[in-house]
């Protein structure tokens, strides 16, 4: 056996896909090969301290109680969907969804002709009129805890974007704009999707989410933004669909 | 991370119950496992609030599917879980949700407040810290079967079923991963530093 189908051998039996002629064939070439030896001791190390890393990094991390209730409430309230949608025979639930997409077909076609193209641009501080096609952030239920930051806290802002458009979209985008004692910043969100037409869609700003590096590799870290503790305000403004091309 | 290779007595009995319509055995059941995959969640989605989205998910999944689900020697619940669990976190990542572009208005003190740091954010072990960047750096395919190899403790077969992937792949995946974090943790701090940028630019 040469060293490199060694090497190869050491990769399955670390994958635990080794078969017992083999790992036989794998321990004698060890036997005689010091090189080979070291490259799986090498390994068997590195495996190790991978296992250790990952492990150690989460090992005290548990649900929030609050997001374990929801947890709980959101299995339950799952489990109450009508019976015939998880247990209706095949043939019947393609008939009801084929009866439902010629439904929503008919829906559409009426509407094409009365509403007209979304166009959405501006800051909006509150839900849409309901008849009018229209992305909105409702500003006042834009959540941040703690509101004083202590500087290297974990802090996650959720921002609620609602949606009464026809069709749902590839990309929007969201200006997010913090101001507080280091300064002002404002970051671009492009959020792909598929963003639904209709309904509530949920942005959840992370301090991760704002280190990630950009295309222009400048990057901020949540350190330098909430590097002095006070209070942070945000706004968010939320502009038309736009498509990906023109990122 | 070790895992156990079968249903636990306790866990065989919850899933019996709820499988003869027991809705008690939904809340003990959660609270047993919820935490595990949470924290598998976490490694994959790298942060809390998407993390606790898909332990949402991965759990509304597993509810549904549990009644037809099958005790068997050799697979674990927790090996079932993560399965499910992986797979959503997959879905999200794939629908690239948001990108963000900050603009380059930094405030001037920025850069002074920086060197005044309290101890407390430098790391006890600098070395586990840095394993942990090196594979955080890596691409989502790469880290993926990085996180279920070695975290989960999934063999190869077991990761290849997961991500519905040929076994081939999950092999190959493992040794570019393998040599791209030797070659991360062998290199100089600041060609370092280079490398984990480019990386999270470009996977």
């Amino acid at each position: 056996m040469t060293c490199d189908s060694a090497s190869h051998l050491i990769d399955d039996l670390l994958g635990d896909q080794l078969s017992r002629r083999e790992h036989q064939r794998l321990e004698e070439h060890l036997s005689a090969c010091p090189h080979c030896t070291e490259v799986l001791h090498e390994r068997l190390a590195l495996e190790r301290r991978m296992q250790q890393a990952l492990t150690a990094s989460v090992h005290q991390l548990q649900l929030a109680p609050d997001a374990s209730r929801g947890l709980l409430q959101a299995v339950e309230a799952s489990l109450q969907q009508p019976a015939w949608r998880s247990r209706a025979l095949p043939v019947a639930r393609v008939l009801a969804g084929a009866l439902a997409a010629a439904l929503l077909g008919l829906g559409l076609l009426l509407l094409s002709e009365r509403v007209p193209v979304p166009s959405i641009g501006g800051q909006q501080t509150g839900h849409s009129p309901a008849r009018q096609p229209a992305l909105s952030v409702d500003q006042s239920s834009i959540s941040f805890e703690p509101h004083d930051m202590v500087h290297g806290d974990r802090f996650t802002v959720t921002i609620p974007i609602e949606s009464n458009l026809l069709q749902e979209i590839d990309t929007v985008r969201c200006d997010l704009e913090i101001s507080g004692p280091t300064g002002q910043y404002r970051f671009a969100l492009f959020m792909q999707g598929p963003l639904p037409a209709r309904g509530l869609s949920i942005i959840h700003v992370t301090p991760e989410l704002l280190a990630r590096p950009s295309q222009d590799q400048y990057q901020l870290s949540p350190a330098q933004i909430f590097g002095l503790p006070g209070a942070y305000t945000f706004r968010v403004t939320v502009f038309s669909p736009v498509v990906a091309s023109s990122q | 991370m070790a895992r156990a290779e079968q249903v636990s007595v306790e866990t065989e009995s919850l899933i019996r119950r709820y499988q003869k319509g027991d809705e008690l055995a939904i809340g003990a059941l959660i609270r047993r496992y919820q935490n595990y995959v949470y924290r598998l969640c976490y490694l994959v989605m790298r942060n809390e609030q998407d993390a606790e989205d898909m332990t949402q998910e991965t759990f509304v999944r597993a509810f549904q599917a549990l009644p037809r689900y099958e005790i068997r020697v050799g697979i674990s619940f927790e090996a079932w879980l993560y399965r499910i669990a992986v797979n959503r976190c997959r879905s999200r990542m794939r629908r690239k949700w948001y990108q963000v572009f900050p603009w380059p208005s930094p405030a001037p003190q920025i850069a002074a407040d920086l060197e005044t740091q309290p101890d407390r954010l430098v790391m006890q072990d600098e070395r586990r810290s840095e394993i942990l960047t090196a594979i955080n750096s890596l691409g989502d395919k790469h880290r993926l079967v990085v996180i279920l190899r070695y975290y989960a403790g999934f063999s190869n077969e077991e990761i290849a079923q997961s991500l519905r992937i040929p076994s081939g792949t999950v092999r190959s995946r493992l040794h570019t991963a393998r040599q791209r974090l030797k070659a991360l943790l062998a290199e100089p701090e600041e060609t370092k530093r280079q490398q984990i940028v480019s990386n999270r630019v470009a996977p």
